[in-house]
């Protein structure tokens, strides 16, 4: 098991968000880690025609080949971790009518790179074929205890970045800092995958959480 | 090519899984005859038969839903505490004089132990429940099942409980026949049918007829 952050990477200082990738592709390369395959995170909308139902997220990392991802929003629910035949069975129920697909497909592209017990994940997000920005998934692999682990990608994030603490706290996704502050009462720590897609979630800007 | 993206190209071919479907019935007194034929004719490469003991669940869309879709969750209870749990689709056999058996289009796919919940969400309502107890029998392609099917006394939601009260449902075993293929399969329903008719006068095993 792993422990991972995605946060969303700032373009700003570029002309585009290709040269910031290719910048940050470097930067990467330069201090020692390796290109190992493309990576890609895949997400899908789909939106309830019948009343009662709601919209359902699904996505797909090609960390997990074999599996996908789906989530509810607005519920109190976790993630729904299942096969790739999942996505058939929707499409089913898309055929059947009772689901839509309104919005084209998100994606992330990009290239998967090893230094030594990191797995980075740098990719460009486009919907459409139009660009929208640049994400960054840092996951350490040697432990799957959260707390630990997270404090550990912190320190090289502030390395890699050469930003502050704070900042690279505020770049954490509100949904990694729930979860964090809810371990805080929970004997067992352990990480798990359906935790990262969340935080690919609420970077490709989709999730929206029921109150209280 | 990479195990990862040959996975996921996996994920976008659009193969139709077809399943072609005879069942019957057999009184429980005789089933003992029905299984001793079953484990002459069909392969036998460990000499024991497989068991299973199942319970399945069916969620169904209530209406205002343009039609009815039923999904089936269904988990092994020899697996209990961390049963792996499967969600089914199966759409109506289509009317076809012509076949000697009901073909039928179904999805499958494994989930995690949080999908009655995200089904409920996704406005689901629980339809009804049983057990299936049995055996396994396999021919080639041919997978025959022998179930008792009966229900619970009282309505069980959560997994747990083996020790539930089990009602027979009738007093007799549930038989079918069933082959997973695709639609360039002709011979498949005169296979099934020569293999059916060796299991006459014990049981006869039909196409699946919707009005009973």
């Amino acid at each position: 098991m792993v422990v991972a952050i995605v946060i969303e990477l700032p373009t700003d200082l570029f002309k585009s968000p290709a040269e910031a990738f290719d910048n940050y592709l470097e930067k990467l390369e330069k201090g020692g880690a390796k290109k190992t395959r493309p990576f890609e995170v895949e997400l899908t909308t789909y939106n309830p025609i019948i009343p009662n139902s709601k919209i359902v997220h699904v996505l797909t990392h090609s960390e997990y080949p074999a599996s996908s991802f789906a989530y509810i929003d607005h519920s109190n629910t976790q993630m729904l971790v299942a096969d790739n035949t999942f996505i058939a069975l929707m499409d089913k129920l898309k055929a059947l009518r009772v689901f839509d697909v309104r919005l084209s497909k998100t994606r992330v592209r990009g290239t998967r790179l090893e230094y030594q017990d990191f797995v980075i994940n740098l990719g460009t997000v486009s919907q459409m074929e139009a660009t929208k920005g640049l994400v960054l998934e840092v996951a350490f692999v040697a432990m799957d205890e959260t707390r630990d682990g997270y404090c550990l990608i912190q320190e090289f994030l502030q390395s890699f970045l050469n930003t502050t603490k704070q900042k690279i706290q505020r770049l954490i996704t509100e949904q990694l800092s729930m979860w964090l502050r809810s371990l805080k009462d929970r004997k067992d720590n352990e990480y798990n995958p359906s935790v990262t897609l969340l935080q690919y979630l609420d970077i490709l800007g989709m999730r929206k959480q029921s109150n209280g | 090519m990479d195990p990862a993206q040959s996975l996921s190209g996996q994920n976008r071919s659009s193969f139709l899984p077809l399943e072609y479907v005879l069942q019957g019935s057999i009184e429980d007194k005789s089933a003992h005859l029905l299984r001793a034929r079953l484990q002459g004719l069909c392969d036998n490469i460990t000499g024991e038969v497989e068991l299973f003991d199942d319970h399945e669940i069916v969620y169904s869309l209530r209406p205002p839903a343009p039609t009815n879709v039923s999904l089936r969750v269904r988990y092994a209870l020899d697996d209990l505490p961390n049963p792996i749990y499967h969600l089914r689709y199966v759409a109506a056999a289509e009317l076809d004089k012509s076949t000697h058996v009901s073909i039928r289009q179904f999805h499958d796919c494994c989930v995690t132990k949080n999908i009655q919940a995200f089904l409920q969400e996704l406005g689901f309502g629980y339809d009804y429940e049983f057990y299936a107890k049995g055996d396994i029998y396999r021919k080639g392609r041919i997978k025959i099942t022998v179930a008792k099917i009966s229900t619970s006394t009282e309505r069980n939601r959560n997994d747990g409980n083996p020790m539930v009260n089990r009602r027979p449902f009738t007093d007799s075993c549930f038989v079918e026949m069933s082959l997973i293929g695709s639609v360039l399969d002709d011979k498949v329903g005169d296979e099934m049918k020569s293999f059916a008719d060796q299991l006459k006068p014990l049981i006869s095993l039909e196409k699946i007829d919707q009005k009973r």
